[in-house]
């Protein structure tokens, strides 16, 4: 989606919200998102119209309501009370802040002006202070919540009047590479995110058996059913990584609950369908379709660990290439074992009928869970 | 299979208008992007605010200093809106650490430390402040609140007792009926409090408001309900938008299952998050089929609401946060956790009734024990205390009685 055409949704929601519910009564907070990159420190602070309104007077006609003319008539105020009060030391030294993009931003307690920070640093800085001040002449309880994210690494501090700053050594040795660290990550979420590892078993179980008269039956050779993996495999990741990379890209967002309960359900049509065959033997295709929802799945854990703004291609090749990984040895331990017992009573009996029954079982208990945002299932 | 992946395919263009709401540029300039309270809202704010402003020049003027933060704690109480407190503390900044502040400063600073819960921090205020100045019959207004929010009943009397002879009256009478209602006196309670709203009928407002306010509460506990459902409707004359009565009366209304009456009551107050979990409590009780997707959006307010409050480390809101983990988030275990912190603060008959009922539905009866010692000391007369005992000890024998 365009930039363009993400603000007219913005703005469209905006204008909802503004008319809809109540905003919430609550102490003061302003919002410093900051990252370091790549000689560069760049963010964003947001500060409560209300707020400002008190230092600034910003509703120049005194009628009550402030508008987008009016905040943008004192933009060279806001702009000016921000730096003088939000300020960034390198080893000791100032770093020049340039501050514009004046935007507006929606929180709980009400709309937020928006301004963007950039400043340069040397690439060989190790100490890194961060000093902030806003509003405590006017409101001492008010605070300043800081979200810092130094390569991929976010950490989240509060501002006080008793604590004005906050101070990052930026040489603190980090033990990975970018690229490792995320490839890492992308392994352990498909070994830890049982939902996926269970909608691959549930299409994994019939690829060493051939479907006759709706029955599965033992294949004959290791090739069809070598063939068979690699088609479902193939396609679930062809697929989670278009969606995973347009969701990582900020093109396309879904609401997780959405993803979430359809991942769910998606495990639920792969285990129906060893126990009454109705997509028969094209579950690649089962696969591609539904990897597409699990690649925003993935894209959530992706923006949960903290996407690093200089790197951010090799984080997700990192991350897919993990994901991958990971499946690969799931599949590698599979598909030999199932192959060698394809033949036996246990295989078709257990591990096809009452395996995939109890895979569906335990995603529909996930499906209700996420669809009606209760928890009570231990993973 | 296609319907499948064309379903897959309507999903994603669907959704994908979800964009994200940070930062965006208004569609016009004329575009209202927030409309203030001090605005739009009332004279009394504007005076506060206008007040901080001359002391700006002057702010070591301690007479306009303490009528400013007056203004402002009056503001958030009657707002429930915690941003004039911070406006109030701004207003003391010189006396507010000092020790040696005047007793008027130390007062008014021990009000905003205990509006923020800080309950020992405002003691020791309120201690240093009588010190310089026993007669001070704010500071022991003050100092037997707490008291009796904590559970201190013997601390609360004494600083009753000197209300009283300081010549306040109708508070002095007001605080002692609140102790003894809640130490198995609640006949003598309501008959005090009665008689006090009988024969001072030209009390200021607010006064009267807190009395009537006491007096309905006590005649809920003990289940006089026709009588406490009148004395509250007397409050509500008094004030419609007081957010202490507002919440004991909607609290009131949802132990009766009338759920109705309870969302009019809140209609417009769900800025704050006391009221806007009552107003979900009452979406859940009337199991309004048609409400379930305001239920689910109230349900994320307040988790949201709670969040924000937990990233700026705050813990003021352990009560509401337990009820609502307890009643709508489906959480028995952190639930219960929480009532347990919030029993270290506070101990009101809600506190109690809180720990009991998040004790029973995490099915660990032993972890209620404080609030049993706390409900046999006190020798407190409450109907649902009294039901929640029997059910946790029906509960422990259960347990116990397993082989």
């Amino acid at each position: 989606m365009s930039r363009r055409f993400q603000s007219i949704i913005a703005a469209l929601l905006f204008t909802l919200c503004a008319a809809g519910p109540a905003q919430a009564h609550k102490l003061s907070d302003a919002y410093l998102t900051v990252a370091v990159a790549d000689g560069q420190v760049m963010g964003t602070c947001e500060v409560a119209l209300r707020d400002l309104e008190i230092v600034l007077a910003l509703d120049s006609n005194l009628d009550g309501a402030i508008t987008w003319a009016e905040l943008k008539a004192k933009q060279t105020n806001v702009v000016g009370y921000l730096s003088s009060r939000v300020r960034v030391e390198a080893d000791g030294q100032a770093v020049p802040l340039s501050w514009d993009g004046l935007k507006v931003s929606l929180h709980l307690d009400g709309s937020y002006a928006v301004l963007s920070l950039k400043g340069d640093i040397f690439p060989t800085v190790s100490m890194l202070k961060l000093i902030y001040g806003l509003l405590w002449e006017e409101d001492p309880l008010h605070r300043g919540l800081l979200k810092l994210t130094v390569g991929s690494t976010t950490t989240a501090a509060v501002f006080s009047q008793t604590s004005p700053s906050v101070t990052v050594d930026l040489e603190k040795p980090v033990s990975l590479t970018r690229f490792d660290q995320f490839l890492v990550e992308g392994v352990l979420h498909i070994w830890k995110g049982y939902d996926h590892i269970l909608f691959l078993v549930a299409l994994l179980l019939p690829a060493v058996m051939i479907l006759q008269l709706q029955t599965w039956r033992p294949t004959e050779a290791f090739k069809p059913a070598a063939m068979n993996v690699l088609k479902v495999v193939t396609a679930f990741t062809l697929a989670h990584s278009i969606t995973l990379s347009l969701a990582a890209l900020d093109v396309v967002r879904l609401p997780s609950r959405l993803v979430e309960s359809t991942i769910a359900l998606s495990v639920i049509i792969a285990a129906a369908n060893n126990l009454k065959p109705f997509f028969r033997e094209r579950g690649w295709m089962v696969a591609f379709g539904f990897g597409l929802i699990h690649g925003f799945g993935f894209a959530t854990v992706l923006g949960e660990l903290g996407l690093p703004t200089g790197s951010l291609a090799k984080a997700l090749v990192g991350f897919n290439l993990g994901v991958e990984v990971g499946q690969l040895a799931i599949v590698a331990v599979f598909l030999p074992v199932a192959f060698l017992m394809r033949s036996t009573v246990f295989y078709r009996r257990v591990a096809l009928q009452t395996g995939s029954l109890a895979i569906a079982l335990i995603a529909g208990l996930w499906l209700i869970e996420r669809a009606f945002n209760i928890g009570f299932m231990p993973f | 299979m296609k319907p499948i992946l064309s379903m897959a395919a309507g999903l994603i263009l669907a959704l994908s208008a979800a964009a994200d709401t940070r930062g965006f540029i208004p569609p016009s300039d004329d575009t209202i992007i927030e409309r203030l309270p001090a605005g739009s809202g009332t004279p009394e704010m504007r005076h506060a605010r206008e007040l901080s402003r001359r002391l700006r020049e002057t702010p070591d003027d301690l007479v306009l200093a303490a009528r400013a933060a007056r203004e402002h704690i009056q503001n958030a109480r009657a707002t429930a809106d915690p941003r004039h407190l911070g406006y109030a503390e701004a207003a003391l900044r010189p006396w507010w650490t000092d020790n040696n502040a005047p007793a008027e400063a130390l007062v008014l600073r021990a009000t905003i430390k205990q509006s923020l819960h800080d309950f020992s921090a405002a003691r020791r205020d309120l201690e240093l402040a009588l010190a310089k100045d026993p007669a001070n019959a704010q500071a022991w207004l003050t100092l037997t609140t707490i008291d009796t929010v904590q559970g201190r009943y013997d601390e609360a009397r004494r600083a009753c007792i000197q209300l009283a002879r300081l010549g306040e009256s109708f508070s002095a009478t007001v605080a002692a009926a609140a102790i003894a209602g809640l130490n198995g006196q609640s006949a003598s309670a309501v008959r005090q409090l009665e008689s006090l709203l009988d024969r001072s009928a030209a009390a200021p407002a607010d006064q009267r408001l807190w009395a009537t306010t006491q007096l309905a509460e006590l005649l809920a506990r003990t289940g006089h309900i026709t009588e406490a459902d009148a004395r509250f409707h007397e409050a509500l004359k008094l004030s419609g938008s007081d957010p202490y009565l507002l919440g004991a009366y909607s609290d009131f209304l949802l132990d009766q299952k009338r759920g109705n009456e309870a969302t009019r009551l809140l209609a417009n107050h769900d800025r704050q998050d006391g009221s806007l979990l009552r107003l979900a409590e009452a979406r859940l009780q009337l199991a309004d089929r048609s409400g379930t997707s305001e239920l689910d959006r109230m349900t994320t307010e307040l988790r949201s609401r709670f969040d924000a409050a937990r990233q700026r480390g705050d813990s003021v809101h352990q009560r509401e946060e337990a009820r609502f983990l307890l009643r709508l988030g489906n959480d028995q275990t952190r639930a219960l956790s929480l009532a347990l912190e919030n029993w270290q603060l506070q101990r009101e008959p809600a506190d109690a009734r809180l720990l009991l009922e998040c004790a029973l539905a995490a099915g660990r009866p032993s972890e209620a024990q404080a609030a049993l010692d706390w409900m046999a000391k006190s020798r407190i007369e409450d109907k649902v205390l009294s039901t929640l005992r029997d059910q946790l000890t029906t509960m422990t024998a259960a347990t116990s009685a397993k082989p």
